[in-house]
């Protein structure tokens, strides 16, 4: 066979509506309708060689005519079975069956009373047209009557299924006894071939009796149906009236009873075409309805599934008040927000045209009274408001407000809905926007929610960042001073404060270590904390002590400051070469000393930064000079060194700092300053037991390098000997 | 840190032009703004003489000392006094470091703080 075959043979099946066939199934198709043809050509030719009888044939048929007609009924079976296999198996659309049904049925009626009836008496009287035209028309006729049947199979399954399943056997047992009972006249079987018929048109009503899938029809294709299934029905009647004709005389050359069983086919056609006819008739009026449930059902689905993705509350709001004069009775709708009353959130409305409902005290008391919803069935007649207008084509004469809760009840807004019509919502419409409320509210619950945690993280990223410049304020390397060893830490808090610590160089060239803390928390305390840094960076090169820097700091920055701001500071300009240290403090904890085996305090009298005025700030501060030696060791801090508790709210204490210093410093036999800033830290840490408090400490810690630690005098003579060795 | 809380109570010293009020609890920077305003209307009511009674506060932060300093400002304006009293050692430490020692007025007890005001009004009227 050639390449095209396959597809012209489709061609030919889909025009006879069997459709799409599987490839599989095809060259079974061919081998029936090879064989089917075969069949109908045999029994023209018999009919040619008997004179093409006008009456029907006689009964008992002789044996040839048997056999050819049981040859033309196997074939017919044989079809028949294919068309049923290849249907039966699959999921059809009630519009596509429908589809094929109409064809069918009308391709029949055209057949056979188009064709037939103007032909009958042709037929009847000229045996070349009965040759050429009756014989073959019905042997195409006959496998039409077939895709009927089987199409009728194909509308049942969309029902009931098992009762279609009856029917096939029952027309198909029918069909035998026809045959067999005109084939050899047995008068017998024509009583149970009554009753079966009666069974049948019944099982037809029975099988037809729901149509579960017409309501799933568009009110369009239940338009069409109904003036399409009259056609159908008509077609069919005269097809079947055409059986008592000439045509129905051929036929019975083809299919002994075949016009008995065609007739109960175009009455259970009928029947079934009749009762969906009635259907759809009935849909009708409700059909309008059951469409915009439809289209609502879909509108609410989609609208769900897109509340559950938006998180912008305005964009929250447009889709809700789009969308609900789609699925509700209502012709606008917007949306007020408790927290925000001026604000109006809608889709194509504008501000001013719902302020009159916004400025309407009888609307707003009955809102407050209103248990949940607030139903304004006739604004005119219950509020005295005249009818509103809105804008062009939307004006309001009732009114529907519903809450917008969260999950927990709480009221977030309203969900007001109007409509021009009085009373027009309807119970239904009543709980479709409750529900739909209820969605809305925890949408915007959520949308709230997700903002908030938006700026909030937004607000953090702008923290960490704060953090960062801040702690580039901060000296990263802290300078070389001979005979010296420095070392700092300063917490890696998670917020900014205002901790600062530094070391520049005074005017005679002497290095000054600073350390400071910003009152209070936060942004503020960091921004402070940086005019700080910029303030000791230009005012150090100017200043001879570090009392004229501190005194220098409180003109600049002090006349800065918001009231009830200030900054301690304790500056320590250090002479390795006089071995002394000049202090000054401004309301600072004091400088820690461990000098010859002796801790001592350097608190000179100070006041903070930015308290008093500069001529009084000057005249409260003082300067001390303390001397060091090789192995003195020194401290500096902020309170949060000595401020953190444990977690029995116990507090550490200057006093306890002062100890642990001493201990660490003592214990530090390598005269590491970093070594001594980690036991200091080791030893707050477990004080504090992870207490959170741990956070805002600073801490630096310098030692005089010496050959031997001179101030230890206690009976360590070997260690400090082994030690020794390390001096530089 | 969890937050903080004090409680306060004022008593008029009407022969002092004044009030006493006593702290107790914590003073932080969350409710160092609480603290301002109270301290402010007992200011705007007129009263020239504070005494403040301390012996009760557990805790005072750098905002809270910020406070005081306001209100230094605004009573010696009106040329009228800030007296602290009873001062438990570990807050009379934190005042004492930040200089304010040197600003207002410390007395070991109420009573010697009154007795301190007694004594400067009638050398006023000697004046």
């Amino acid at each position: 066979m050639p390449e095209s075959s396959d597809t012209k043979q489709r061609r030919w099946l889909q025009r006879f509506g069997i459709g799409e066939v599987d490839a599989q199934l095809l060259p079974q198709f061919s081998l029936g309708g090879i064989f089917y043809f075969i069949a109908a050509l045999l029994i023209i030719i018999d009919a040619m060689l008997r004179g093409g009888g006008v009456s029907a044939a006689e009964a008992p048929y002789s044996v040839p005519e048997l056999l050819l007609n049981l040859l033309f009924f196997a074939a017919l079976v044989f079809i028949g079975r294919l068309m049923a296999q290849h249907r039966l198996g699959r999921q059809w659309e009630a519009q596509q069956i429908l589809k094929d049904f109409f064809r069918v049925s009308l391709l029949i009626g055209g057949v056979f009373s188009v064709l037939g009836m103007p032909l009958d008496s042709l037929l009847q009287h000229f045996f070349l047209a009965r040759m050429l035209i009756g014989y073959p028309l019905v042997a195409i006729g006959i496998l039409l009557w077939l895709r009927l049947f089987v199409s009728l199979l194909d509308l049942g399954s969309l029902g009931q299924r098992r009762w279609s399943l009856g029917l096939m056997i029952g027309f198909a047992l029918y069909l035998t006894m026809q045959w067999i009972a005109r084939a050899f006249a047995l008068e017998v079987l024509d009583v149970p071939l009554k009753i079966l018929q009666g069974a049948l048109i019944l099982l037809t009503i029975v099988a037809f009796w729901r149509l579960p899938w017409l309501p799933l029809l568009s009110q369009k294709t239940r338009v069409h149906l109904v003036w399409k299934l009259l056609l159908v029905i008509l077609a069919l009647s005269l097809a079947q009236s055409v059986l008592d004709d000439t045509i129905g005389t051929i036929l019975e050359h083809y299919l002994p009873g075949g016009t008995k069983v065609f007739s109960l086919l175009s009455v259970l056609a009928i029947l079934w075409a009749s009762r969906i006819w009635l259907g759809v008739l009935f849909l009708l009026p409700a059909g309008r309805l059951l469409d915009r449930r439809a289209r609502e059902v879909e509108t609410l689905t989609s609208l769900t599934k897109m509340l559950s993705r938006e998180f912008n509350i305005r964009k929250v709001a447009e889709l809700v008040t789009r969308a609900i004069p789609e699925i509700s009775a209502a012709n606008a709708a917007w949306i007020t927000l408790k927290d925000q009353p001026d604000e109006l959130l809608s889709y194509g409305l504008l501000p001013e045209h719902i302020q009159p409902f916004l400025e309407s005290t009888a609307l707003q008391q009955r809102l407050r009274e209103a248990q949940d919803f607030l139903y304004v069935q006739n604004l005119a007649a219950e509020t005295g408001l005249e009818t509103l207008y809105l804008q062009v084509g939307t004006y309001c004469r009732s009114l529907l407000i519903m809450p917008l809760k969260t999950a927990e009840n709480r009221l977030l807004g309203h969900l007001w809905t109007i409509s021009r019509d009085p009373y027009a919502f309807r119970p239904y419409d009543i709980r479709l926007l409750w529900s739909f409320s209820e969605s809305i509210g925890i949408a915007f619950e959520r949308a709230q929610l997700f903002e908030e945690a938006v700026q909030k993280q937004r607000y953090q990223q702008e923290l960490e960042i704060a953090r960062q410049i801040q702690m580039s304020l901060l000296p990263g390397t802290l300078p070389e001073i001979a005979g010296l060893r420095l070392a700092a830490y300063v917490s890696p808090a998670l917020e900014v404060g205002g901790d600062y610590y530094d070391a520049v160089q005074l005017r005679d060239g002497r290095w000054c270590i600073l350390i400071g803390d910003v009152s209070g928390k936060g942004v503020s305390a960091a921004l402070y904390m940086a005019e700080l840094k910029g303030s000791v960076m230009a005012l150090a090169h100017e200043s001879q002590s570090p009392l004229e820097l501190l005194a220098k700091i409180n003109r600049v920055l002090g006349p800065t400051f918001q009231q009830k701001m200030f900054i301690t500071l304790l500056a320590v300009a250090i002479d390795p070469a006089a071995h002394k240290l000049s202090v000054a403090r401004a309301g600072h904890p004091p400088l820690l000393l461990f000098h010859r085996g002796e801790l001592v305090r350097v608190q000179p009298r100070g006041i903070g930064i930015g308290i008093v005025p500069p001529e009084k700030f000057e005249t409260l501060m003082e300067e001390q000079q303390v001397s060091v030696a090789p192995g003195t060791a020194f401290l500096l801090y902020t309170d949060g060194a000595f401020e953190l508790q444990n977690a029995s709210g116990e507090d550490f204490g200057l006093h306890s700092l002062e100890q642990i210093f001493v201990q660490t410093v003592r214990a530090e036999k390598q005269q590491r300053a970093d070594f001594v800033v980690g036991g200091i830290l080791r030893a707050l840490s477990t004080f504090s037991e992870g207490q959170s408090q741990f956070d805002d400490i600073t801490l630096l810690v310098g030692m005089f390098e010496a050959s031997a630690p001179a101030w230890e005098q206690e009976s360590r003579t070997k260690e400090i000997e082994a030690d020794g060795i390390r001096s530089l | 840190m969890e937050s903080a809380a004090f409680e306060h109570t004022v008593q008029p010293l009407t022969e002092h032009n004044g009030v006493l009020v006593a702290l107790k609890g914590s003073i932080d920077a969350h409710n160092a703004p609480q603290l301002e305003q109270v301290m402010r209307e007992l200011i705007e009511q007129g009263n020239r003489n504070i005494i403040l009674d301390l012996s009760q506060l557990q805790y005072i932060s750098s905002a809270g000392l910020g406070v005081f300093m306001v209100l230094y400002e605004e009573v010696q304006e009106q040329g009228g006094n800030v007296l602290f009293a009873a001062l438990p050692e570990k807050v009379l430490t934190v005042f004492d470091l930040l200089g304010f020692t040197q600003l207002f007025q410390f007395f070991p007890t109420v009573a010697e703080a009154q007795r301190y005001l007694t004594s400067e009004q009638s050398e006023a009227a000697n004046d």
